[in-house]
């Protein structure tokens, strides 16, 4: 009798595991179809949203009437946005789309423009009916490339979670499949249009970094490490090491720093010219509250003075697990000029610096030549709309999308309960920016 | 005998393996399906459903009052969060709605989600923080921030998807996305260096790339210029 056991047993065990292996087959295979699912619909509404673009943009050749232009173009805006979603939905590398994000991205972002361009009562130029032009015959090669790359989908039972297997790795190099080769032709032979610069994000004026001009003397590490101590507090440092030199539009010195309190290492970079510390990072979490706000944003007026940075104005401020973040801006007679701005951050437990950012600062910081605005305080308050409840004004510099600037007068109110800032632009009288206040149990916050 | 005995034991052990692997394989797998019910949609009410009201309303996605019961303003104010998010729009608070909002469908909400706060949108600085645990753990408290970093500069990049949800679930451009540490619940210093980050530091001067030299297979990546190494990751553009 014992003699028929082992076998039984094993028929036993062979029996679930085929059960078990069958069960965990079909379960694969499940998740398997519901992954390529999603992804053949991201690339169906990617093809379909492109080949709508490409549509308008034609219409948009054709049409010379403003109205439709602003329809058009607020079309083209949405529809490539949504296409460029479902772009990064699909598992291709992004070395291999690159170009087409960027040509979405750019497409959107400039008719964006162009549509608040003609809302405001202009019309398209004939330079950027040009660019226009090219961005339709861009529209189309991609397009024609896409439904070319759907038929052969539609063709051979295509699977992409296959694709997506295969590049489990970030940044791996091009996959010998058809639809990332498709891809990669694409972005060699179909997208080509000239740079567009225009005031907007993504603009082309801001991909290129250029080196920020700063004055005063280059230094060394040594050197670096000693104003990095000045600028913590001598007494304070327990041993100085330094880290990795930063290279980009700013070059940078690193500077470690350990401090006699065990409150970890703090971090520092100095520029390599001029000596002025840039940005610092401390690890410390406080995680107590024994000041105020209020004696905490005097302490960082204080620090700000003493590091030379003495005519700052608070502007907004935020505070979580003990410590508080304060946005200072720079303040030449009377007039706040937010493009100069440095942060600072203070633990609410003892007061000390666990923060500063002054990256801002140092590319912008300028003595400005203000002229006296074309627009009185008077004029342009009339211009803000009346819903809006003036409770405070003043002159403001704010930045724009494309790092220019631009002189505004400044109205805070209230709305329906809600804190708004207007800004009117001192010159034109055009309504520059609003952005909402919002007062969290954590500080203000504006959007 | 002493063969036959030793050929039992390890079938026994071997049956027991087996039976024991489709006991945690159907355990797990409904895990999932439990946490799946528990999603919080139209109809459904109380103290979660209050929970995500106030979180959009206070990021102004939901105008109306805190009910606690979810109903058509709740269900459009979803959507809304859900289509700004980059998450997929169904108007049902799931575990990736909930994740980028930073609550917990089941028990209660996460500490360090209920700390999130400070500036920007709570959901983003959750998910960013999940990223960044995911990506660096064991790296300098500045590595994770510059990872917070890269993110956010690939947010305003071109070149990549315009939200922070978009830029970390682009498939293939996280190893902790693909190998699914991104759901990790990321500890209180990754949650620092986020918020960090948000606030403006970035240590990488504007960088959308890093790897670590070590292990990056791509050539085209060694090509980038690089602005800063730290810890064991270059960051480059």
């Amino acid at each position: 009798m014992t003699r028929w056991i082992l076998p039984i047993i094993l028929t036993i065990a062979l029996f679930f595991t085929g059960l078990w292996g069958y069960n965990q087959y079909v379960q694969n295979q499940q998740y398997s179809t519901h992954m390529n699912n999603i992804y053949q619909k991201s690339f169906y509404e990617l093809v379909g949203n492109v080949n709508n673009v490409e549509t308008r943009l034609g219409k948009l050749m054709v049409s010379g009437d403003r109205g439709q232009h602003m329809m058009l173009l607020s079309e083209i805006c949405r529809q490539s946005d949504a296409a460029m979603a479902d772009l990064a939905q699909l598992p291709i590398s992004h070395t291999a789309l690159m170009e087409t994000s960027k040509y979405l991205n750019q497409l959107s972002d400039y008719s964006y423009y162009l549509s608040k361009k003609v809302s405001g009562g202009k019309t398209l130029s004939v330079e950027e009916m040009d660019n226009l032009q090219k961005l339709h015959e861009n529209a189309a090669r991609l397009g024609e490339e896409l439904n070319g790359l759907e038929r052969n989908i539609q063709k051979g039972g295509f699977g992409w979670v296959e694709l997506s297997r295969k590049g489990r790795s970030s940044f791996h190099d091009a996959a010998e499949d058809i639809v990332t080769e498709q891809f990669i032709e694409i972005e060699r032979n179909s997208i080509d249009y000239p740079a567009l610069i225009y005031d907007g994000p993504f603009s082309e004026a801001l991909k290129d970094q250029e080196k920020v001009e700063i004055e005063g003397p280059v230094i060394t590490q040594k050197q670096a490490e000693d104003i990095a101590a000045d600028f913590v507090g001598r007494d304070r440092v327990k041993q100085v090491s330094n880290a990795s030199q930063g290279r980009g539009d700013i070059d940078t010195w690193g500077v470690y720093i350990e401090t006699n309190d065990d409150s970890g290492p703090i971090y520092l970079s100095v520029t390599k010219k001029g000596g002025l510390v840039l940005n610092m990072i401390s690890e410390q979490a406080p995680k107590e509250t024994k000041l105020s706000l209020e004696q905490a944003k005097d302490r960082a007026l204080k620090f700000l003075k003493q590091k030379g940075y003495p005519d700052m104005a608070p502007t907004y401020q935020q505070f979580y697990d003990g410590v508080t973040v304060i946005n200072f801006a720079y303040q030449q007679n009377d007039i706040i000029i937010y493009p100069d701005l440095i942060k600072v951050k203070i633990s609410l437990k003892d007061g000390s610096v666990l923060g500063f950012e002054a990256r801002n600062f140092i590319i912008s910081h300028k003595e400005r030549d203000l002229d006296e605005p074309k627009l009185t305080m008077e004029e342009a308050r009339k211009l803000v709309s009346p819903n809006l409840n003036v409770t405070s004004e003043r002159l403001a510099v704010i930045p724009t999308e494309t790092r220019k600037e631009r002189l505004c007068y400044e109205f805070k109110g209230t709305s329906q309960g809600k804190n708004y800032i207007v800004y009117i632009d001192a010159n034109t009288g055009e309504e520059a920016s609003i952005l909402q206040v919002i007062d969290t149990d954590n500080g203000s916050l504006a959007i | 005998m002493g063969r036959r005995k030793t050929l039992l034991v390890i079938s026994v052990v071997l049956t027991f393996f087996i039976c024991a692997g489709m006991v945690i394989d159907y355990w797990y797998n409904g895990e999932r399906s439990t946490a799946e019910a528990a999603n919080i949609a139209w109809g459904s009410s109380g103290e979660k459903v209050m929970e995500i009201q106030r979180k959009l309303k206070q990021w102004g996605y939901f105008e109306g009052s805190i009910t606690g019961n979810f109903g058509q303003q709740t269900y459009e104010a979803v959507r809304l969060f859900q289509r700004r998010n980059g998450l997929k729009v169904d108007g049902v608070v799931g575990p990736q709605t909930a994740n980028a909002m930073g609550i917990r469908l089941t028990g209660t909400a996460p500490k360090g989600g209920a700390a999130a706060g400070g500036g920007g949108n709570q959901g983003d600085v959750w998910l960013l923080a999940c990223a960044v645990h995911g990506e660096a753990r064991g790296e300098p408290y500045i590595g994770k921030v510059a990872v917070a970093a890269v993110v956010l500069n690939r947010v305003r990049h071109p070149d990549f998807p315009n939200t922070i949800a978009g830029v970390i679930y682009q498939p293939l451009a996280f190893t902790a996305v693909a190998d699914g540490q991104i759901n990790l619940t990321p500890d209180e210093e990754s949650l620092r260096a986020a918020r960090d980050a948000m606030n403006g530091w970035d240590p990488t001067y504007g960088a959308i790339y890093y790897y670590n030299p070590a292990t990056a297979t791509s050539k085209w990546i060694f090509s980038r210029p690089v602005h800063i190494t730290i810890g064991k990751h270059r960051f480059a553009t």
